[in-house]
């Protein structure tokens, strides 16, 4: 073979092999199964019904007893009147619940945030101490009020605070200007995620968080801090200041087929690069905010959050 | 028409849904066996699916989006699949074709077989996007809508997975020229 360079083209003609026509048995299966499962009623369409007020006494009344059962259900153990409450929850393993149970939730969103992210995402947190899903490894968090889980997929976790800086950027952008996400990735492809222009750093070499730092601090397009020793939620490894020399003239970001859409020298990142046991991949947390100006205020809320992290670290 | 059809399964009519499923089965079944790369857990993935699609359906606010919607749900199967998968599960590599993969003047078999490792070193939401984006064609930014990520995120996780792949063909490369003497 000798166009290599041309990925996209070689990756569509792989990906033409295979089967193209479902067996027909699926048919049959589907239907069967669809003949006993009933269907969700829709709250979209209840939320629209007219509300007289005799209506609204009901429905504030079917809210209170929802909530109750809801309220109940959601007491460890199921509820039982004998059940010890636990003071956090346990980390859960990325992805082990049923597909049935995988739209269960309908996570609440800030009005300004109108995506649809179900089930990749919890939605708006209540204050206190909240489990990833799906995040490998699982990963257990406490947040004050006003904070939003975005994104909760095997190798990334994104949480960002209902402030009206972020409100006004995805207006503008459709991104976050400030934003705590959590990476982890099979071949070293943490560099990606950062959001920055790396250059030329180079990922592919680095396997733990000193190859990290070193990287780091050997790439001529980034200016560093001193690497500082941590140890977050059973996980050791370094605490960095990371952003682009100004000076540097190169292309931002990664994909040269993107047009530039911001100043890239105004991001700046806290990066939190943990080592994992045996041959798993790092996690990086990357506290980040798209303007300088607000960075220190927006690390020094976000710290506390960092701080109570807690991976499941046992395989 | 489509839309008529997703009106009705939305009020219950099972046979119309049917009929939604026998036109998009293909399509979906193709989808699910690429980001699995196994035929019966892409079965599985599927059926498990389209039952969540059938009892969440009234909830879908506009059914011109069924099928984004349906593509959403099953990604997110395959993806709970797919991590089962990297937790240890016994992972079969037999992968059966409509049409014996050959050599052809674009790759060669050690190059399909050399995309397919570096294609199951991905993270689960990685091979999702390398399938949604070059099987079903969609842009980065209808991925983001549709998984729910910024398409900054998106195009970062392409950029991630193209040099892995890249990079599985490289070490094809470079064992063929450490080789080539012997063979």
């Amino acid at each position: 073979m000798n166009q290599r360079s041309d990925i996209d083209r070689l990756l569509q003609h792989w990906m033409d092999d295979g089967p193209t026509r479902m067996p027909d048995r699926i048919v049959d299966v589907v239907a069967g199964r669809i003949s006993v499962q009933r269907q969700r009623r829709s709250w979209r369409l209840l939320r629209r019904l007219p509300m007289n007020p005799l209506f609204k006494l009901g429905a504030a009344v079917a809210a209170v007893l929802v909530m109750a059962v809801v309220g109940w259900n959601l007491l460890p153990g199921g509820g039982g009147p004998g059940d010890k409450p636990s003071p956090t929850p346990t980390p859960t393993r990325p992805a082990t619940s049923s597909p049935s149970a995988t739209a269960a939730a309908r996570p609440d969103l800030p009005d300004w945030y109108p995506e649809s992210c179900d089930p990749h995402c919890a939605g708006i947190l209540s204050a206190g101490t909240h489990a990833s899903r799906y995040l490998d490894p699982g990963l257990s968090y406490s947040v004050p009020s006003g904070w939003v889980n975005s994104a909760d997929w095997p190798s990334y976790l994104a949480l960002f605070p209902d402030n009206p800086s972020n409100e006004a950027e995805y207006a503008r952008s459709k991104d976050a200007a400030q934003s705590i996400v959590i990476t982890t990735h099979q071949d070293n492809g943490w560099a990606d995620d950062w959001g920055i222009c790396l250059g030329t750093l180079d990922p592919g070499v680095v396997a733990t968080a000193d190859d990290v730092m070193g990287a780091l601090a050997a790439s001529p397009n980034l200016v560093t801090t001193e690497a500082i020793p941590v140890a977050i939620g059973g996980l050791e490894g370094y605490e960095i200041d990371v952003r682009l020399d100004p000076s540097w003239t190169g292309r931002c970001p990664l994909d040269p087929q993107d047009p530039p859409t911001r100043d890239f020298t105004d991001i700046r990142h806290r990066l939190f690069v943990l080592d994992r046991p045996g041959d798993s991949p790092l996690v990086a947390i990357q506290v980040e905010s798209l303007y300088s100006a607000e960075f220190e205020a927006f690390a020094a809320q976000a710290r506390p959050i960092v701080e109570s992290f807690e991976f499941a670290t046992t395989e | 028409m489509d839309r008529d059809r997703v009106e009705a399964a939305q009020r219950g009519d099972q046979a119309a849904f049917v009929d939604l499923v026998r036109s998009r089965g293909d399509r979906l079944f193709a989808i699910a066996y690429r980001i699995l790369r196994d035929v019966d857990r892409a079965e599985d993935a599927l059926q498990d699916a389209l039952v969540i699609a059938w009892r969440d359906l009234p909830d879908l606010r506009d059914p011109d989006r069924f099928d984004a919607w349906v593509h959403r749900l099953l990604t997110n199967v395959c993806i709970a699949d797919a991590g089962r998968e990297r937790r240890g599960v016994a992972n079969l590599h037999v992968l059966p074709f409509d049409d014996p993969a050959a050599p052809d003047d674009l790759l060669t078999l050690a190059d399909r077989d050399q995309l397919d490792r570096g294609f199951r070193r991905l993270n689960a939401d990685e091979r999702v996007i390398l399938v949604l984006r070059h099987y079903v064609g969609y842009e980065p930014s209808e991925i983001a809508e549709l998984l729910g990520l910024s398409a900054g995120t998106i195009r970062s996780r392409l950029h991630h997975a193209h040099r892995a792949m890249r990079a599985a063909l490289d070490a094809d490369a470079r064992s063929v020229a450490v080789g080539g003497s012997s063979a």
